[in-house]
């Protein structure tokens, strides 16, 4: 029964991570005044894409199709360590989170190396961003889930959960409060969401994520949208899970998981129209501004480790 | 003629004309090439003299003629053109590379006369240490019309850019040959789609000239509702545009509304959109009711409230600001060397405006306060395009409540030969016609399109910007591939 709640759970991330997506750009198409395309277009358009012709550059090597699937593969992996409804994710005790931030640091790096191995002068201009983003990145997300494993005194994410749970709701240290701003700020870096990136641009000269998969085609490129799909979804799940994880069962029982159910949807409901009202009301920043903002998330996350000191 | 200029003919009319350039008070509007009734080659250079007076020059080419780029940096790109298409030699040009044709294209075949024409093009190479080339397009990941830039960047900072243009060169001027005077306009619209009448409208003001013909005052009035409407289409799209570049979504679609509601206004007070063949040589095609007047001044009144304050919205968030800010500035020396026009002009501290500067039309009766920054940065051409905007929204309204009873059109004789040439203030500056008529059709249509003048400009505004920021930049320029290469 455990298994397959915990099945489920991924199911869940991976399932509606196309939706989420959809939901994010039907509430920006409304604050437009526009009135958007369906939520279940990115489905539509996986299938789609799932069913063509898979292009290989001819420059290109075997790798060029093997980093889709690995990306695919990693990311899949890291989202079982995300509890959503029961506290018990599918991998949530066999590892703790730096090895999900490590999954994730793996299937970024076949992402970049897929995109170098395109051989397109833009492949290789989005990697180079890609990386750079993802390196100042890495530091503030480690040191804000240290801050929180710190004070929670465990490693692995499903613990952590139990402990959060296990007190007042939305009584939490000020480290937690330091920790989930520079979290906020790694998750809109890490999914290459405005203002750091825009997903819906066409120019290639001011793109990161969507200049490294210009070159892929088809199935693969239905892989890599599902894939960055599920980080947005299991990064806003993993925030959730961090700092309001009130609601989720820690029993398995019907009612309970009912209940853990309509809470998760909600949050991530908020948190999908924060995100849409955040992109529609700022600009992207200058490429060079990318380091000062996430030297920003890296101080914070400095605090929240400092703060721990105070937790007791 | 004395309201469109003068015009020298001669053995000297280069050499005058390169006098006049290398004077501080003289711009160089642009250069062609022409053949005459024997088939001999002519070249003519028409020069901006304080602003106010067109002078033509035309000297026939015996030989080869000598480079005046030394002394109107503008005039490359001009000479670059004659030698491609009429195989002229020009003595003395910095890099007479080919500019108009391609690889591909044979070696001495020249559309408008054979000649000798120069082997590949070779891009300058920038040297040093981690110094690498970075190819855009022609083909581009958006919808947008082909041209090529080659960016040597070191990291992220652009050193130096070089445009390789032309793929739509559609030998438009040719076309023009032996087309009767009454359907030119159709050739015209066609040149750059989105200033459809302001081309038509020089075409037939070029006529105008040179048939010695006056537009009734209602006409002109009619024309001027046209030309102005245009430019508040094409300023408030691209003010969108930008916003759109720097992912700033929400203006970016509100101006789409705004522009459609303007395109739906025209459609129903004249049945077209985009005031296609609405000029005609001697005025215009289409009379305008009293209550369509009316209904389109309101239109245009209440998209104009709407936009500013959009436009005050946008000026007021600090992350576009930021974005803007100091962004690709041209300053004012290279904007007056390289004689460029328009907004961009206007936002790089050039007060340009053929509307102020050689009146047509009904401009000729008003007093314009030309809006102009110093800045030369993206800012700097957005609040042009934003203040150009009002300023246009206040010209309609003051056309539509005055508009002067009378004929729409004169009747002209155009079936004799004559010659003349007229600028309008098209959306994107100084457009230009000259136009020789023989029995009724032309045999010769120049244009002097603003976009061929100020692409050359584009390049120096790039180094020591990001090239990230490219395409904000070029977008801040919105410069028409079509209407450049014609």
């Amino acid at each position: 029964m455990k298994l397959a709640i915990s099945l489920i759970q991924v199911l869940l991330i991976v399932g509606t991570a196309p939706l989420l997506r959809g939901v994010v750009a039907r509430i920006k198409a409304r604050i437009q005044n526009r009135r958007g395309a369906s939520v279940f277009r990115p489905y539509a358009d996986l299938w789609k894409l799932f069913r063509k012709e898979d292009l290989v550059p001819s420059t290109a090597s075997l790798l060029f199709r093997l980093c889709p699937v690995i990306l695919f593969a990693a990311t899949l992996m890291a989202a079982a360590f995300v509890p959503v409804l029961h506290v018990s994710a599918l991998l949530g005790d066999r590892g703790d989170f730096i090895l999900l931030v490590y999954l994730l640091a793996l299937a970024r790096f076949f992402l970049v190396l897929g995109a170098m191995d395109g051989g397109s002068s833009f492949g290789g201009m989005g990697a180079s961003r890609e990386a750079l983003v993802s390196a100042l990145a890495e530091a503030p997300l480690l040191l804000g889930l240290i801050a929180i494993a710190v004070v929670s005194h465990s490693a692995s994410i499903a613990s952590i959960v139990r402990w959060a749970i296990s007190r007042a709701p939305f009584v939490l240290s000020p480290a937690h409060a330091f920790a989930c701003v520079a979290l906020v700020l790694v998750t809109i870096a890490e999914t290459g969401r405005v203002p750091v990136d825009n997903p819906s641009t066409h120019l290639e000269l001011t793109m990161i994520h969507e200049a490294m998969v210009l070159e892929y085609s088809g199935p693969s490129l239905a892989l890599i949208e599902w894939a960055n799909a599920i980080k947005l979804n299991l990064m806003l799940a993993l925030l959730v899970a961090l700092f309001v994880p009130w609601g989720v069962a820690a029993t398995i029982s019907p009612v309970a998981l009912a209940i853990a159910l309509l809470c998760y949807l909600l949050k991530i409901a908020l948190l999908a129209v924060a995100l849409a009202a955040l992109e529609s009301s700022v600009a992207k920043l200058r490429m060079y501004l990318v380091p000062e903002y996430l030297g920003t998330a890296c101080a914070l996350s400095v605090l929240a480790v400092v703060f721990t000191a105070f937790t007791r | 003629m004395s309201a469109v200029g003068t015009h020298s003919k001669g053995a000297g009319g280069r050499r005058e004309a390169s006098v006049l350039l290398a004077a501080g008070n003289t711009r160089l509007v642009s250069i062609f090439g022409s053949i005459d009734d024997d088939g001999e080659r002519w070249v003519h250079y028409i020069v901006d003299v304080d602003s106010h007076e067109y002078r033509l020059f035309s000297e026939q080419v015996k030989g080869s003629i000598a480079s005046v780029t030394a002394a109107a940096p503008g005039a490359a790109w001009y000479e670059r053109e004659l030698h491609d298409l009429f195989g002229i030699e020009v003595e003395g040009h910095p890099s007479l590379q080919p500019l108009v044709f391609h690889e591909s294209w044979p070696a001495d075949i020249h559309p408008r006369r054979k000649g000798q024409v120069g082997g590949d093009y070779r891009f300058l190479k920038v040297q040093g240490e981690g110094v690498c080339e970075v190819p855009v397009g022609p083909v581009h990941a958006g919808i947008i019309e082909p041209g090529h830039f080659r960016f040597s960047v070191v990291g992220d900072t652009v050193l130096h850019l070089e445009l390789r243009h032309f793929y739509t060169h559609k030998g438009i001027e040719a076309h023009f040959e032996g087309v009767p005077v009454m359907s030119g306009m159709m050739l015209a619209e066609s040149v750059s789609g989105d200033n459809c009448f302001a081309h038509a409208v020089a075409y037939c003001q070029a006529l105008e000239n040179a048939f010695g013909v006056s537009v009734p005052p209602r006409g002109r009035a009619l024309r001027l509702i046209g030309l102005e409407l245009e430019r508040m289409l094409a300023h408030i799209a691209d003010v969108g545009a930008l916003c759109g570049d720097v992912a700033f979504t929400v203006p970016a679609t509100y101006t789409a509304r705004l522009k459609e509601a303007l395109l739906q206004a025209s459609a129903r007070v004249t049945g077209t959109r985009w005031w296609r063949g609405v000029a005609r040589p001697g005025g215009v095609t289409r009379e305008l009711a009293k209550e369509d007047a009316r209904a389109l001044g309101s239109a245009v009144a209440a998209v104009a409230h709407d936009f500013a304050e959009l436009a005050q919205m946008i000026l007021e968030t600090p992350s576009v600001l930021n974005r803007f800010e100091s962004t690709g500035v041209l300053s004012s020396n290279v904007a007056r060397a390289l004689g460029v026009v328009g907004p961009v002009a206007r936002a790089s501290g050039l007060k340009a405006d053929v509307r102020r500067d050689h009146p047509y039309g009904r401009y000729r009766t008003l007093t314009l306060d030309v809006p102009h920054y110093s800045s030369g940065d993206v800012l700097a051409r957005a609040r042009i395009r934003m203040d150009e905007t009002a300023m246009s929204a206040r010209l309609i309204a003051d056309a539509v409540e005055t508009l002067p009873a009378g004929a729409i059109a004169a009747a002209g004789p155009w079936d004799g030969s004559a010659e003349g040439f007229s600028a309008v203030e098209s959306p994107r500056g100084e457009l230009l016609y000259f136009a020789r008529v023989r029995d009724g059709r032309i045999r010769r249509c120049h244009i002097k399109s603003p976009s061929f003048q100020n692409w050359p400009a584009l390049p120096l505004a790039m180094p020591g910007n990001i090239i990230a920021d490219f395409p904000l930049i070029n977008k801040s320029f919105n410069l028409s591939y079509s209407g450049c290469d014609r």
